[in-house]
């Protein structure tokens, strides 16, 4: 069997078939105004957002999910499958978005971390202070009470050697 | 230049006369200088030897801290720190041996040769050859006050040096009686008739 190779670029049945395709895409990314009403709802939301930004107050996961739901709305108005998937973008960035606005405003989260770290630091310090207290007063208990005991016994061995020179000194007066 | 010389020299003489006289002057001095502690030599031989071995050595600031601790309910602990008030210095050496003969009388020359400097007098000794038992006790004097005191104790297998530094007060050391069994000593007394003794 022999298997015939066919170039489909050059074959002129496939002119009118590309014309009709390159039509059907031009129409679907003709421009189409979408109303005012879609431009308001759209400036209201940025609005909302720096205002809650500057606030320092996280925009609502809702705010977030209307905001996403109007970028669904334009994804709406172009019927291709790129204009789809930007859409899918545009929500993917809304989520991640609300995801950062649920964590606590970054400049309250570090002072309370550095006011954590002090305190650490602090607390640090003073259990270091005690414990160095603490060292040095065992240490002056133990030599205080080494001294006592070595004055005692120093005293000892020499009334020992006293009570030495005492019986002599009687015994010679007996003896007398 | 032969003048030159000649002043050299003569300013090397007198540098000479001058050394020489300063250490005349400063010799009584450093010997007075000693006072009442003892310069106790290095016994480590003999603290090889020894099954026990005591080394006291205690300065004005660890007396201070020993009396601190003194317990002041207690009768014996609290005359102990009276006594304490008076000592600048509390120096100790003992060994006790397992047997006789471990020790020569020679070890304690360096010792014995202090108390023939000015300031030392020989209280009392009393000397056992039966038993073998040497004890002698020295004061320094401080002019009229007693300003330390030397114990030197050698038994057959045992050997003692005792140094208290300070104004020790022998009828104080006496009250001790009974607390740490210090014995009420009439030592001047004694003293004399032990030398008449002696001398006969």
């Amino acid at each position: 069997m022999k298997h015939e190779h066919v170039d489909e670029t050059n074959d002129p049945r496939n002119e009118p078939r590309d014309a009709a395709f390159e039509d059907a895409l031009k129409q679907a990314f003709r421009a189409e105004d979408p109303g005012a009403a879609f431009t308001q709802r759209v400036l209201a939301k940025a609005r909302e957002e720096r205002a809650a930004q500057q606030s320092g107050r996280p925009l609502s996961a809702a705010a977030f999910g209307q905001a996403s739901a109007s970028v669904s709305e334009v994804s709406e108005l172009a019927s291709s499958e790129v204009f789809a998937r930007q859409s899918i973008d545009a929500s993917e960035v809304s989520e991640t978005r609300s995801e950062v606005s649920a964590r606590p405003p970054a400049r309250g989260r570090s002072l309370s971390a550095t006011r954590k770290l002090i305190a650490a630091i602090a607390a640090s310090l003073t259990l270091a202070a005690a414990g160095t207290q603490w060292m040095q007063h065992r240490r002056y208990v133990a030599e205080g009470e080494r001294a006592r005991a070595q004055v005692m016994a120093a005293l000892r061995l020499t009334n020992e050697k006293l009570n030495i020179v005492h019986d002599k000194i009687t015994e010679r007066e007996h003896a007398r | 230049m032969g003048r030159y010389l000649s002043i050299l020299r003569r300013h090397r003489r007198a540098q000479l006369v001058g050394t020489l006289a300063l250490t005349v002057m400063l010799v009584p001095v450093i010997s007075a200088a000693q006072g009442p502690r003892l310069k106790l030599p290095d016994f480590s031989a003999l603290a090889q030897k020894a099954s026990e071995d005591v080394d006291i050595s205690l300065d004005t600031g660890l007396l201070g801290l020993a009396a601190r601790f003194m317990d002041a309910d207690d009768e014996k602990e609290k005359a102990v720190k009276d006594l304490l008030t008076n000592l600048k210095g509390v120096y100790v050496r003992s060994f006790e041996f397992d047997s006789a003969g471990q020790y020569n009388r020679s070890d304690l020359d360096m010792v014995r040769r202090q108390f023939s400097d000015p300031g030392w007098n020989r209280l009392v000794g009393v000397r056992s050859r039966r038993e073998g038992t040497d004890v002698d006790v020295y004061v320094w004097m401080d002019g009229k006050k007693p300003g330390g005191i030397a114990v030197l104790a050698s038994e057959p297998r045992q050997l003692t040096i005792v140094n208290l530094i300070g104004a020790i007060d022998l009828d104080q050391l006496r009250r001790l009686d009974g607390e740490l069994g210090i014995p009420k000593l009439d030592l001047e007394r004694k003293k004399d008739k032990d030398d008449q003794e002696e001398e006969q």
